[in-house]
This record gives C-alpha cells, sequence and structure tokens, in this order.
C-alpha cells in the first residue's frame, strides 16, 4: 500500500512540475504587470509545435531544436506582446488585461496553424535525445521507472528551479523582478524601472509557459492546442493555492496537484464513474473549491491586483449624448434596415447564403446572454457555451426520450440551463477582480471534459438529432420559416434584454460597477442584481442552445458549443460592444459570414489561375501560395485581435462609432447654423474634477 | 477630565445609535481601540481627529463596510451586527463617502430614484420585463423634493461624472437624504470644496437638521464648520476617543490641543 502510494506519487510529480512551471510563469506576470496571461496555453502549445516541427518532421539534433522552441520563441512572444501591447496597457484595468489575453488566447493558436499547416502532429517528440519517449526508461526494471518524456521534465524543471532561484537570489533584475512580486506598491514608490522589469518577466513567464509546452507535449497522442488550456486550469489552480502572490507555495502546488491526480488515477477503479469523472475533473474541482474558501478572492480588486489602475469611467452612452430627433431618426433607420434584410434573407438569397444567415441569426440568440450575463450583469463568463450546450442536450434528451414538442423541450432547456447557473453563480457571483472570470472557465472546461462526453448529458459520441419546430398547422422545418421564427425569438428576447437594462435590475447593477460601496450604502444589495442576471444569462445561453440544436438537426457539441468556440464568442462580442443588444446580433450574423466572405477572397486567386494559365512567376507563386481553407482559421485571428481593442474602447467598437459620428454630426449641424457651440455638443464637455 | 468623559459609552435608552467599545484591528495595527459614541435624536455630533485617527474606519464599522473585532452597535435598540452594509442602510443608516462615490453615469435625479426605489421597493425582473420599472409619480415628487431642498434643481438632468467636486458631494448628500434616514454619516463633506461652496454645504445641513430633523454624525477636519453646525464633538486621536462633549469643550480640552499641535503645545 505505501509502496503503491509512493509509486504513483513518483508517476505524478512530473506533470506536476509541467502545472508548477506553467502557474509560476503565471504569477510573475500577473504580479510584475497586472496581466493575467491566459494567453500562455497558446503560448505553450505555440512552442511544441515549433520543437515538434523542427525535431521530428525536419529531424534536427535535440540541442538546436530545443534552443529555437525554447529558448528563442517563447521568449521572443514574450517580447513582442510586452513591448507592442501590454506596455500601452499599463494603466489598464485588470479585465481590459484580462480580455487582451482571452483575444490572443483564441489568435496564436489560429497563426501557429497557418504558419505550420493544420494537419495532425501525432506523438510529439520527449525533449530528450530519444525519437520515440520509451526509447528510454530508467531505473530499468524498478516499479519507479520513468520514460524519456517524464526524466525530462524532471531535469529541466530543475535545471529551471535552480536557474530561477539563483537569479532571485544574485541581485539584479531578478531580485527587482522578486521585489515587485512581493510588494509591488512599495516597489513602485522606490521607482525600480517598471518597465525593464515588465520586459524580463515577460520573457521569463513565456519561457517557462514554452519550456512548459514541449515537457508536456509527449503526454498527448497529437498536439491539439485544446489539451493546453485543460493544463491551464491546473496551472490556474496551483496559483490560486499561492493566492497569485507566492511563487513557492505555487510551484509546490502544482507538484502536489500532478500527485493528486497521480494517486487519484492509480487507486480508483478504472472502469468506475469516479475514475472518468473525477480524475480528469480534479483540476477544476480543486480551483473551485479554493476559490469558494479563499476569502482573498472575494475581497475587492485592491487587493487582487496591485498594478491594474482603476478602470476609467465609461464614456457617456452614445445615445445621452443624442437629441431626441436624432434618436428617433436612428431608430427609425435601425428598423428600416433590419426589415429591408430580411426581406432580402427571405426572397433574395439561395439556400447557401439563407443557412448562413440564419445560423447568424440563432447564433445572436446565445450571444445576447453575453450581453445580459457581463455587459449588464458584469461579471465576465466563459461559460455561457456550455449552457447553450446544456440548453441544446436537455432539448435533444426531451424530444428523443419523451417526444416533447421542440419548442417546449427549448424552454425546458432554457430552465435547466439557467438552475445550472444558479447553483454556480452561488460561489462565482462572490468572487471580485478576475476571479469570476478563472471560476467559469474551470466550469467551462469541466463540462467539455467530464461532463459532455457522457451519455445521459449529451447522448455519447454520436450526437442526438433534434427535430425543427412543429407548431399547429406551421411548420419551421423549412430554412425560410425557421429564419422568420428566429428572428422572432431574437426580437423578443433582444426586447427582454433591453428592459432588463433600462429597467430597475439594470439599474442597480449601473450603480453596483459603478460604485459598490456607494450602492450598498442606498441599500442596494450587491450579490442579488447579479445573481439575478448571471442567472438569466444562462437561461437565454440555454433557449439559445436548444435553437441551434434545433436548426442544425442534432445536439453536437463538438460542432457548436466547444469552450474554444465560446471563448471566440466572448471576444467577438465584447469587441462589438457588450452591453449592446445591436452587437450581440451583429456579432452573430458576423461569425457566420465573415468566414464565407474570406473563402470567396481567399478562393479567388486559384480560381483566377485555373481560368488563366498562362500568368506565371512571383504573381503565380503568390497567388498559388493562398489557400481556401484559411479562411476559417483568418477569420478568428481577427475576431481574437478585435479583443485587443476593448482597452482603448471599452464601450465595444460599434458604440465607440456611433458616439463618434454623432459627435461628428453635432459638430455640422453647430456650422451649419454659424453659431457657437449649442447645448447638445456642450454636453460633451467634460468638467474637470468630476465623478470619478 | 472633561465633564463629557463621564458619559463615555452611556447611550440612553431613546438614543437613535449606541456604539459600545468598538475594536478594530488592521493586521495588528489597533485602527480603534475602545471607542464608544452615542447619538440622540436630531442632534448634529462631529467626529474630528487628526489625519489617520480612524475617524472613516469608524464610520465603516458603523455602517457595515467593515467588521469590528468587538463591540456592540444599535439602532434604535436593535443590534446591527452581522447585518450587511445593505441591510443596515434599509433599516434607516445612510452615509457619504470621503473619497466621492458616485454612479458615474447616471444623471443625478437617477441617483436619487435608484436610492430611493433600493430603499423602499428593490429590484424585480418580472416588473421589468413587463415595463412597469418607471419611476411612480410618487417617488418622482420626493426626489424632486430633495432636489429642491439641496439646491440641485439645476444638474438633475446632467450625468454624474460631468459634475464639479463640490456639485458632487451634495449629489451624495442628495442621495442619503432620499433613503429618509433615521442618521446620516458625513464623511468630510466640506472637503476639496472651495469657500463658497462649504458655505453653501453648511446651509444645506442647517436646513436638513430643520426640516427633517435628521440625525446626522459629521466627520470634519474645518473646525470652522463644526463650530458652526455641531451641537457635540467627539475627538479621535490614534483610534482612541480623547475627548467628547459640548462642541466649544471638546475643541478647547488639553488633550485635543496636544493631539492637534503636538506635545509642546499643550
Ligand atoms: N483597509 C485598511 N487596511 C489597513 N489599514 C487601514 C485600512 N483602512 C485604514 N487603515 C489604517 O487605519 C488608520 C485609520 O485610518 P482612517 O482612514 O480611519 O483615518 P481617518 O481618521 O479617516 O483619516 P483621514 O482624516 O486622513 O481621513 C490609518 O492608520 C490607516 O492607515
Ligand atoms: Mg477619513
Amino acid at each position: 500500500m505505501a509502496g503503491e502510494i509512493l509509486e504513483y506519487a513518483v508517476r505524478g510529480v512530473p506533470i506536476g512540475c509541467v502545472f508548477a512551471l506553467m502557474a509560476v510563469g503565471l504569477v510573475l506576470t500577473y504580479k510584475t504587470s497586472g496581466v493575467f496571461n491566459l494567453a500562455f496555453a497558446a503560448q505553450a502549445y505555440t512552442s511544441a509545435v515549433v520543437f515538434y516541427e523542427v525535431r521530428k518532421e525536419h529531424e534536427w539534433p535535440l540541442l538546436p531544436a530545443a534552443l529555437l522552441a525554447v529558448v528563442v520563441v517563447a521568449p521572443l512572444i514574450g517580447v513582442i506582446l510586452d513591448r507592442f501591447l501590454y506596455r500601452y496597457q499599463r494603466t489598464a484595468g485588470s479585465l481590459a488585461k484580462l480580455i487582451t489575453s482571452l483575444g490572443l488566447l483564441v489568435a496564436i493558436p489560429e497563426i501557429v496553424r497557418l504558419i505550420f499547416g493544420s494537419g495532425s502532429k501525432k506523438n510529439p517528440p520527449a525533449l530528450w535525445w530519444v525519437k520515440r519517449t520509451d526509447d528510454f526508461l530508467w531505473p530499468q526494471g524498478s516499479r519507479f521507472v520513468l520514460d524519456a518524456g517524464q526524466i525530462a521534465t524532471l531535469a529541466f524543471t530543475a535545471i529551471a528551479v535552480t536557474g530561477l532561484a539563483i537569479m532571485f537570489s544574485r541581485g539584479g533584475i531578478g531580485l527587482r523582478m522578486r521585489a515587485v512580486v512581493e510588494s509591488p506598491r512599495l516597489v513602485q514608490l522606490q521607482g525600480i524601472d517598471a518597465s525593464r522589469v515588465s520586459l524580463a518577466s515577460w520573457m521569463l513567464s513565456s519561457l517557462l509557459a514554452g519550456l512548459a509546452g514541449v515537457l508536456i507535449a509527449p503526454l498527448f497522442a497529437q498536439l491539439n492546442s485544446l489539451d493546453f488550456f485543460t493544463l491551464l486550469v491546473a496551472a490556474i489552480a496551483a496559483c490560486v493555492i499561492g493566492s497569485l502572490t507566492n511563487i513557492v507555495a505555487t510551484f509546490i502546488g502544482g507538484i502536489g496537484l500532478g500527485i493528486l491526480q497521480a494517486e487519484l488515477a492509480g487507486f480508483l477503479p478504472t472502469d468506475s464513474i469516479l475514475a472518468t469523472g473525477l480524475r480528469p475533473g480534479l483540476p477544476f474541482l480543486v480551483l473551485f473549491g479554493l476559490l469558494l474558501f479563499r476569502r482573498s478572492a472575494r475581497t475587492s480588486h485592491e487587493v487582487t491586483d496591485p498594478l491594474s489602475g482603476v478602470d476609467p469611467p465609461p464614456p457617456p452612452p452614445a445615445a445621452s449624448l443624442r437629441p431626441s430627433w436624432m434618436t428617433m431618426g436612428t431608430r427609425v433607420f435601425a428598423v428600416t434596415v433590419a426589415v429591408l434584410g430580411l426581406v432580402l434573407a427571405l426572397f433574395v438569397l439561395d439556400e447557401f447564403w439563407l443557412s448562413v444567415v440564419t445560423s447568424g441569426v440563432v447564433l445572436a440568440v446565445v450571444l445576447l446572454s453575453i450581453v445580459l450575463t457581463t455587459g449588464v450583469g458584469g461579471t465576465i463568463s466563459l461559460s455561457q457555451a456550455a449552457f447553450a450546450a446544456i440548453g441544446a442536450f436537455t432539448t435533444a434528451q426531451l424530444t428523443t426520450n419523451f417526444n416533447l414538442s421542440v419548442l417546449v423541450a427549448m424552454v425546458a432547456g432554457a430552465l435547466v440551463a439557467a438552475a445550472v447557473g444558479a447553483v454556480l453563480s452561488l460561489p462565482i457571483i462572490r468572487l471580485a477582480g478576475i476571479y469570476p472570470a478563472l471560476a467559469t472557465l474551470a466550469f467551462a472546461l469541466m463540462f467539455e471534459n467530464v461532463l459532455a462526453p457522457l451519455s445521459w448529458v449529451s447522448g455519447g459520441a454520436t450526437p442526438l438529432t433534434v427535430p425543427r419546430p412543429l407548431v399547429g398547422p406551421i411548420d419551421f422545418a423549412g430554412n425560410r420559416a425557421f429564419l422568420l421564427l428566429s428572428v422572432g425569438i431574437l426580437a423578443v428576447l433582444s426586447v427582454a434584454v433591453i428592459m432588463i437594462r433600462q429597467g430597475t435590475t439594470g439599474r442597480f447593477l449601473d450603480a453596483i460597477r459603478e460604485s459598490e460601496p456607494a450602492a450598498s450604502a442606498v441599500g442596494i444589495n450587491p450579490i442579488r442584481p447579479r445573481l439575478v442576471a448571471f442567472v438569466a444569462g444562462a437561461g437565454v445561453a440555454g433557449f439559445g442552445g436548444g435553437l441551434v440544436a434545433s436548426f442544425n438537426g442534432q445536439a453536437n457539441y463538438a460542432a457548436n458549443f466547444t469552450f474554444y468556440l465560446g471563448l471566440v464568442w466572448l471576444v467577438l462580442v465584447i469587441t462589438a460592444g457588450f452591453r449592446s443588444v445591436q452587437a450581440a446580433i451583429i456579432s452573430g450574423i458576423f461569425f457566420y459570414v465573415l468566414p464565407q466572405l474570406l473563402d470567396r477572397l481567399f478562393r479567388w486567386p486559384g480560381n483566377y489561375l485555373t481560368s488563366n494559365p498562362e500568368v506565371s512567376g512571383v504573381t503565380k507563386s503568390v497567388l498559388d501560395f493562398i489557400e481556401p481553407e484559411w479562411s476559417l482559421g483568418v477569420a478568428f485571428i481577427l475576431f481574437g485581435f478585435g479583443a485587443l481593442t476593448y482597452a482603448k474602447h471599452p464601450e465595444g467598437i460599434i458604440e465607440a462609432q456611433t458616439t463618434k459620428s454623432i459627435r461628428k454630426v453635432l459638430g455640422w449641424i453647430d456650422k451649419a447654423r454659424g453659431k457657437g457651440p449649442t447645448p447638445a455638443s456642450e454636453q460633451l464637455v467634460t468638467q474637470v474634477g468630476g465623478g470619478r | 477630565m472633561t465633564a463629557g468623559n463621564a458619559m463615555l459609552g452611556n447611550g440612553q435608552i431613546g438614543s437613535v445609535l449606541v456604539a459600545n467599545h468598538i475594536d478594530k484591528r488592521f493586521e495588528g495595527i489597533a485602527a480603534l481601540s475602545d471607542v464608544s459614541v452615542h447619538l440622540e435624536p436630531g442632534e448634529l455630533v462631529a467626529l474630528i481627529g487628526p489625519n489617520g485617527a480612524g475617524k472613516t474606519t469608524l464610520f465603516n464599522c458603523l455602517s457595515g463596510v467593515l467588521r469590528p473585532n468587538s463591540g456592540q452597535i444599535l439602532l434604535k435598540g436593535r443590534d446591527l451586527s452581522g447585518l450587511a452594509a445593505h441591510e443596515r442602510a434599509r433599516l434607516g443608516l445612510a452615509r457619504t463617502f470621503q473619497r466621492m462615490e458616485l454612479f458615474g453615469s447616471l444623471t443625478v435625479r437617477e441617483h436619487l430614484f435608484v436610492a430611493h426605489r433600493a430603499q423602499r421597493r428593490g429590484a424585480s425582473l418580472w416588473r421589468d420585463l413587463t415595463g412597469r420599472s418607471r419611476p411612480t409619480p410618487q417617488e418622482r415628487e420626493q426626489c424632486d423634493a430633495v432636489l429642491e431642498l439641496v439646491g440641485l434643481g439645476d444638474h438633475a438632468d446632467r450625468p454624474a461624472h460631468s459634475l464639479t467636486l463640490g456639485t458632487g458631494r451634495v449629489v451624495e448628500l442628495a442621495r442619503a437624504l432620499v433613503c429618509d434616514p433615521e442618521l446620516l454619516f458625513l464623511d468630510e463633506p466640506s472637503s476639496g470644496l472651495d469657500h463658497r461652496e462649504t458655505e453653501h454645504m453648511g446651509t444645506v445641513l442647517e436646513q436638513v437638521r430643520a426640516e427633517r430633523g435628521t440625525t446626522i454624525l459629521l466627520c470634519e477636519h474645518d473646525v470652522a464648520f463644526v463650530e458652526r453646525l455641531a451641537s457635540r464633538t467627539y475627538v479621535l486621536d490614534c483610534g482612541k476617543l480623547i475627548a467628547e462633549g459640548p462642541t466649544a469643550e471638546a475643541l478647547a480640552s488639553p488633550q485635543v490641543r496636544t493631539a492637534y499641535l503636538g506635545a509642546g503645545a499643550a
């Protein structure tokens, strides 16, 4: 027994080391630049791919391959991120920085796939002098035998730890970095060069992430960016063990998690529900448990975000700037455009484009949930796709097993999703700062890895079918009819979201967001309205999920509801403006239309070459280079990069653009009248010293 | 010993607020030690003390933002311990903040509506969805009355982020008043204001007390302001009450002179 415990522990240490390396990187950048850089998962994936390419495809020797992947590429990404991105966000709030990292998490894997091709990368090599991980085993014949991958992990972690220890104790930049990590405020007062410390820590932590990526790769049958997200959750759990401050505790926490995981794997019977559920779910459960019991996670950003500035007050909403005649005008215009668009979709588009647009409208229903939860409720939730999946699975189960009518099943799906949201929200809503985002990320990944594959949840490997609605004599089986139905549902839910936003709940939420102490001082419960918005958001997502399933004829998790898709949706809506319903609708349609447009664009060179075979030389090679398969990847990269605008325009680019146009129009009017500023534009002048 | 010292910790039955033996430590630093205060109906009492004396900490303990390490707080005889800030607010305890806390994107009138609604009706998703969340005529009337009282009528429809500091402090006061509080805590309402604005604030406070009879605890640095308004004064230094009594007496006591001017001056 004791021997077994030890044996499993030894097996768990290497993976624990990987968690620990990643976690230390997260803490380093968080404390030196205020960025909780979720994109380290993508950076780890990048280094793993680079190592795979040069080592396996191009058969480089170990040393140059490792140097390129870990010592050159990984820190280089860190330098780029710090110098070209985060440097300009130094005073931004922690949320803006987190959202930037979410955008990178979406974009970087797609860039890697563009560069290295999307072919499957099977059997990633170990960071060792052998071709296959089991070509080298040590100590031979012992029960504690380790393979090349595990040995490499132990060896390189030992090197990394020694390096860090020397750096942090010997003075120079390392000591300054440690000073910043341990006591950022004090350091700011003493005037340590924050810019250099930030650069150094970005390089160092990116190197650690790259190393972690290369080390963990041999555990996977093939390289897939999604697996690296799961690694992220374990690393986050380790960070929370160290309270996002203590590097040593973080490191030990990471290794402890690895050991705990291995013990569970060893002792739980392999076919039990506990083994299939608990083991992969462990990091999520640990993270959740920690967040529940850590009081520091509940106190305000002062404590959790030493470096981040206070989020700047949002610019005045565009609607408050314009005179009422202009508001009327815009509304009339918007309705006209919507009606014209619908007529166009119904009578002009062919079946293909009709289904593209319908997908967009259906998705917009799910995206409304982001407006409700995040825009109105103020909780960054990474689990909206999971709620949509819950709605879809419920709809599918009810229609398949109980012959329930689809629309009724969708409502049931919404209720189940809302119920799950309610249970989840109890711990999450009380969390402050970036913790709700981390907690929902943990839930979403647990859902993806543990719950979604279960047959009582999703129906198992083959997706359950879902019919299209049939209401009395009206059959929505046809695409045109379904589009009309979806537009109707979208309109009703949009109005509902607007009513909540403008109603008392919305006002209370505004008050809580602007100043929680003042809100509770006038008697507003700072938890309840946020909880209501979160649960309502989960419900809307669940309903939208049912609709998605019905449109596609099946509740297909991999195709429609993955964590990664949810991430893309979130950054898309945030970019467009997460408080506005229009932004959700435009995002939904854009999500499906942009890849199609890009596809047409990338197809054009090929078609051109086929019809003009005489073209040659550089033009030909350039045109030949462009692949139509790029479209989805390029679209996702654009979506991801879109999130980088958040720091500048937290209100969203649509809102920012509207404000700009209104100012311009008002300016023209003033000019045309040939007199001083009218009261309308006078409102724009913000007086000094007011508000926050 | 001043005459007032004999009364330390002795709230009477009819007191609006009685706080007994409040202790508050931050990581070992004693921010408040054994502080007892009581407030009688309709009184305007001042709380003064040098920077870092613990005045804001006392306000935070009383209003529920912080939990004291020990001590008892009674609002009209009701024990407040264990109640969160918003629950205390609904029992009639309103406050303003030293560092101004406004709802930047809301207009002045919306500030009052939100506060009024939070006190009395609360939010309901159902009412929002059925379009019954607009301010009622009665709510409008009461908010307008407060706007009138504090002289904010001209600014009612401006968003808070466009207001000057002076106006902002009056908005905080109005937001607290619309809750129709039993007891009002004002944390340095005159700080950052120029002479004219301070004058206006003083006038408004006098009016509030005259017209509504609200009990007020006022934390201030401006001694002239305190002398003008407060009938009684507590003096706090390094977390301890060092004097208490009618304003003139409290201000003249030797402990207070020592605290403010240093040991040599007494
Ligand atoms: N959240 C906190 N954590 C740690 N120490 C605190 C905290 N809040 C206040 N303190 C400390 O408690 C003491 C009292 O602070 P407090 O803000 O109550 O003083 P004050 O009398 O309001 O001063 P001022 O006149 O400057 O507003 C100070 O030493 C302060 O540093
Ligand atoms: Mg103070």
